[in-house]
This record gives C-alpha cells, sequence and structure tokens, in this order.
C-alpha cells in the first residue's frame, strides 16, 4: 500500500503558507521520517496528508484513490494515527484504551467482543507492554503512554501508520525502544511516516527523509542524501558535524550540534 | 481476578448487572410499603402478583393507595433518576469535564422559563409539561447557535450554555417579579422546586417515551460513547464519525433531561453526584458505567424521594434533599475510593 501527496499546499488562514507544493509517497515496508523547525508545520503536513485536515489544495491519495472520497471506516481501518500524547478525561485500563482502536470494525451498536479482547492483548504482547493491560492510564509513564496509543493504532491492522512525535518528551532507553518498534513493525510490512525532532533519528531508523523548510517547500529522498550537513544548517540554523561511532559490530551515525549560524 | 479484568474492558460482570437490576426493584418495594398508609412488603408483593394474573381486589383502599398514588410516583421517580443520571454522565463525557452536569448547555433554564410562563397563564399541567420541554430544546438550540461558531471548540459551547442559563434564569426571576404574590408565584416557585408529588399515569405517558427513548439509544452506543473522551484527532482515528457521535449524544441528553424537568422540575445534584458515584465504583468504561448510572440513579431517587414524602407530615422539596442526602454520602465514598482519576 503506498500512500502519496500530490501538491499539496495548505493554509490555515488563506493568507499565510504554511505548507506549499508537497510532493511525496511512501509504501509498505519503509520509514519515513518528517524533519523541521518548530512551528514549521510538521504535525500539519501529517494531519494533511490522512485527510484529519483537508488540503487548500493538492490532494492525498491511498494506493490512487483519493483519501478526502474516502469513508471514515474504510480510511481508518487502513490507516492509523498516533497523535502527541496528551491526557485525555477519564482514565481507561490499557485494555480498554487499546480496545477503542477497533471502532471502525465494530458496528453503530455494537461493542468489543472477547475475540477484540484477545486481538488486543496480541497487540500488547507484540509491544511486550502486557503487563500493563490492567493499569490505568492515567497512572502510566511518558513512555508507557506513547506504546499504549502505538498499540491502540495497531488494533486495527493498519498498512499506514502515521506517528505525530512519538518519541519526543520520552527518556533516552524509551526513545530507542519507540525506533526500535517502528522498525520492527516496517519489518512486518507496515508503512510508518513520523514526525521528530532528532535528525540522530531519522539517520537511525529512517529510510527516507523529507526535510520541511521555513518556506513550506520540503525535500525528499534517501535519509542519507538528505539529512546532509549542508541541508541540516540550512533548514534548522545550526552549523553541524555528522560523524559515525563504531560500537562492536554496529555503526551508529550521529549530528552533533556545533554552533548556530 | 485476571479474568475478571479481561471481562471488564468488554462487559459488565454478571455480578453487578445482577445488582444493579435488583437494587431499583427492592427500592421500589420498599417504597410502595411506605407512607401515611403503611402496606406490608407481602401485601405489596402479593397486590404485584395480582395485578399480573389480573385476580386483584381493584377497590380496596390499599390497592388504590399502591397503585393510583404510590406506583406512578416511583416510576416517575425511577425515570428521572436514571434519566438525569445518564445524560449527566454522557455531558461530562463529551465536554471532558468532570463539572459538567445535565444543565450545562442550558436545557433545565430553558425548560424552566417555559413552564414558568406556562403557569403564568394558568396552563393545565399537560400543556405545562409540554411548553416547558419545547422552552428546553430552544434553549440548547440557542446554546449551540451561540457558541459553535469560527474556530469552533467544545468549551466555547460550555460557555455559551452558561451563558443562556444565566439568561434564562434571569427571565424566569422577571416572571416571578411580574406573577401574582398570592395564587401565581407560590406555584411557579414550588414547580421550580422540584417534586413528584404531581405525578400521574397521564404525565408519565407525555414524557416517558422520550426519556426512555434517549436512554435506549445511548444505552446502545455506550461502548462508542468512551470514544466521546478522547481528544479530536484520537477520536477520528478510530475510525468515528466523531461529529455525528457529538450530535446525537447530545440530543439525546438534551430531550431526557428537557422531559425530566418538565415533569418535575428542577431536581438538583443527581445529574452530578451518581455518575461521579458511578465513576468511582464501576471506572469510567462507559460498558459498565452507564448501566451503573441507571440502576443507582433509580435507586438514589427512590430512596430520596421516599424520605420526602414520608420523612415529615408536609413535604420536603426534593432538591433540599438530593443535597442533603447526596453530598455527604458522596463525600464519604469519594474518600473511601480515593476518587478517581482524570
Amino acid at each position: 500500500m503506498t500512500l502519496t501527496v500530490e501538491n499539496g499546499c495548505f493554509s490555515y488562514d488563506g493568507r499565510h503558507t504554511v505548507l506549499s507544493d508537497i510532493n511525496f509517497s511512501a509504501s509498505s515496508g519503509e520509514i519515513l521520517a518528517v524533519l523541521g523547525k518548530n512551528g514549521s508545520g510538521k504535525t500539519t503536513l501529517l494531519r494533511c496528508a490522512v485527510g484529519l485536515l483537508k488540503w487548500s489544495s493538492g490532494r492525498s491519495l491511498l494506493d490512487g484513490k483519493d483519501v478526502s472520497h474516502m469513508r471514515n471506516r474504510e480510511l481508518w481501518s487502513k490507516i492509523s494515527y498516533v497523535p502527541q500524547a496528551k491526557s485525555s478525561f477519564g482514565s481507561y485500563t490499557v485494555l480498554e484504551s487499546v480496545l477503542l482502536g477497533f471502532g471502525s470494525s465494530i458496528s453503530i451498536f455494537g461493542k468489543p467482543q472477547k475475540s477484540d479482547a484477545e486481538k488486543a492483548f496480541a497487540v500488547l504482547k507484540r509491544l511486550n507492554i502486557e503487563n500493563l493491560a490492567y493499569k490505568k492510564c492515567s497512572e502510566l509513564s511518558g513512555g508507557e503512554k506513547q506504546m499504549t496509543l502505538i498499540a491502540r493504532s495497531l488494533a486495527c491492522n493498519p498498512k499506514i501508520l502515521i506517528l505525530d512525535e512519538p518519541e519526543s518528551n520520552l527518556d533516552f532507553k524509551n526513545q530507542i525502544t519507540v525506533l526500535d518498534v517502528l522498525s520492527k513493525l516496517r519489518d512486518s510490512g507496515i508503512c510508518c511516516i513520523f514526525n521528530t525532532h532528532f535528525p540522530d533519528h531519522a539517520l537511525r531508523t529512517a529510510d527516507r527523509a523529507l526535510l520541511l523548510g521555513d518556506d513550506g517547500k520540503c525535500i525528499c529522498g534517501k535519509t542519507s542524501d538528505i539529512v546532509t550537513e549542508e541541508n541540516i544548517q540550512k533548514t534548522f540554523g545550526v552549523n553541524v558535524k555528522i560523524s559515525s561511532v563504531t560500537s562492536g559490530d554496529k555503526t551508529v551515525k550521529t549530528v552533533v550540534p556545533v554552533s548556530t549560524v | 481476578m485476571t479474568k475478571d479484568k479481561y471481562c471488564k474492558a468488554i462487559k459488565l460482570s454478571p455480578t453487578s448487572g445482577l445488582i444493579l437490576f435488583i437494587l431499583p426493584i427492592f427500592a421500589a418495594i420498599f417504597a410502595l410499603c411506605i407512607g401515611r398508609l403503611g402496606i406490608s412488603p407481602a401485601e405489596v408483593v402479593r397486590s404485584i402478583f395480582g395485578r399480573i394474573t389480573g385476580n386483584a381486589d381493584f377497590a380496596s383502599k390499599n390497592e388504590l393507595v399502591l397503585w393510583n398514588i404510590r406506583m406512578p410516583r416511583i416510576l416517575l421517580a425511577a425515570l428521572v433518576g436514571a434519566g438525569l443520571s445518564v445524560s449527566g454522565c454522557t455531558f461530562q463525557s463529551l465536554f471532558s469535564n468532570p463539572l459538567a452536569t445535565p444543565d450545562t448547555v442550558g436545557v433545565s433554564s430553558g425548560t424552566c422559563f417555559g413552564a414558568a410562563v406556562a403557569l403564568f397563564f394558568g396552563a393545565d399541567f399537560i400543556v405545562t409539561q409540554t411548553v416547558a420541554f419545547l422552552f428546553g430544546i430552544i434553549a440548547v438550540s440557542l446554546t449551540y447557535l451561540a457558541g459553535s461558531g469560527k474556530g469552533k471548540s467544545l468549551n466555547s459551547v460550555v460557555l455559551a450554555g452558561i451563558m443562556i442559563g444565566s439568561l434564562f434564569s434571569a427571565l424566569v426571576s422577571f416572571i416571578k417579579s411580574v406573577a401574582d404574590v398570592n395564587s401565581v408565584l407560590p406555584v411557579i416557585t414550588f414547580w421550580i422546586m422540584g417534586s413528584f408529588a404531581g405525578a400521574g399515569y397521564r404525565s408519565l405517558s407525555v414524557g416517558a417515551p422520550v426519556m426512555i427513548i434517549g436512554m435506549a439509544v445511548l444505552y446502545l452506543i455506550r461502548w462508542r460513547l468512551n470514544i466521546l473522551t478522547l481528544p479530536d484527532d484520537e477520536a477520528k482515528a478510530t475510525g468515528t464519525n466523531i461529529k455525528a457521535l457529538r450530535a446525537v449524544s447530545v440530543i439525546c441528553a438534551t430531550a431526557i433531561t428537557a422531559s425530566c424537568v418538565s415533569m418535575c422540575g428542577q431536581v438538583g445534584w443527581v445529574g452530578l453526584l451518581v455518575p461521579h458515584m458511578c465513576r468511582m465504583k464501576f471506572g469510567n468504561n462507559h460498558i459498565s458505567l452507564l448501566p451503573a448510572c441507571i440502576g443507582i440513579g433509580m435507586t438514589f431517587m427512590i430512596i430520596v424521594d421516599t424520605i420526602a414524602r414520608s420523612a415529615t407530615a408536609a413535604e420536603i422539596p426534593i432538591s433540599v434533599l438530593t443535597a442533603v442526602i447526596g453530598a455527604p454520602f458522596f463525600i464519604i465514598l469519594m474518600r473511601k475510593t480515593g476518587g478517581w482519576q482524570l
């Protein structure tokens, strides 16, 4: 399955352009990282791409079908969206919360059945958080909360997973845990698109990267072609050095900030 | 234990279900026994079976008291208790606000205004009930129009509701100020204070269907009500048409509230108190929360009304008692369970 955005332009008020002429596509078995400064429109880009916001002009296609013409249930059984973790009213247990992800497969008057609960449990196992199943969401740590949201979005067996800054606000270990989950999901054939503040994380996990500039335009391509010293300096206004660190048989690329431009 | 918790996520446990079903029935039988004319529980049960099998002594004095005076009143109390609890619970979830009550969007103030106008012109009770209901719906529509402009967030609807509510309260005060002090003013004042004394099968037959339909719809979509509490994007991403879901729950909850208030005046507190008690005991999952609100709401209201009509020679206004009994009970429960987390 492929999500394609063609000539996407967006403006909240009709005067100030937030996004202009966005073109990219992402397919099953691929991770796309979206990078950009604070306020450059990363979240807006993701929300437009999945139809939560309407493009001012341009369109999003899911396997050639315009997203804005698809029925809610059809769309959200293929795509899943994981917003930035916010606390919500009335806390459910993790299992209850994950069950809400079955919304598009359950009829209006229906409620989840035992088989759904079993599926939800299987998702929790897949993410190694089945021990949290009966904990209240209000008692979770930031990392656990993020994993719960990811679990919910996986409940409906989506082909495309969109994540809005899944690893910001998390500690070192949880950041890596979330990124490794993304890699695992990619290997199982899911397409992951995620926003991030960290070029490091794009280099670590993403196959391709999209860099959003101040003018609302973007460049998109192979991560190693996009996340370069020159591009980072241009977009973020920071002089950086990209270097590799080798430990054992593992080589990790890292972006080191040197000074502001 | 684990299995229990597992099931709790998808259905109400059979034990709780049984308790919630039996509790209101016991409360009703208890309430049928109590009053100036004491009737033994055995006789009440015998009379109920007599009615079912059709060989009852319809003319006896006890039968008349039971079926023409106490029964409609208990039915009304039960319906209003369940209705206000369910709509309070729905509004809390809808606005993600623990302080929301059935009156948050201005329904009961509007309904009271309608009743005050009708009573002012000396209308009979069926007309009063109908006009009251209509004004409840008008108030909500005004709230919707005022609060759902550009950049609509649910908070602006809550604000608009408070405005419209106080507008109608002011109008009620105006009507009171021009009403005849000796005849009309007391009628309006006592009507608004809320009482089940006027209960009868005719009034029930007008108001009950709306409430029952509203509650039935909310009951049927109870799992989906969980999605109401999620932030916008999360709710949409579950494949739910969140706008339609909100519209349906607002319409049901306001219709329930308007017909409650139109039948028995303003009964304060229940819509806030009962849902919170149920949240503490049954959690926030509407799969068990909604049935709990219905069962506990009925029981609570029947008991409070029985005390209201039989504790003293004159009747105690129901709103006074819901607060006097409810508030301490609520505080005890909150301290024992540690409240419920947002």
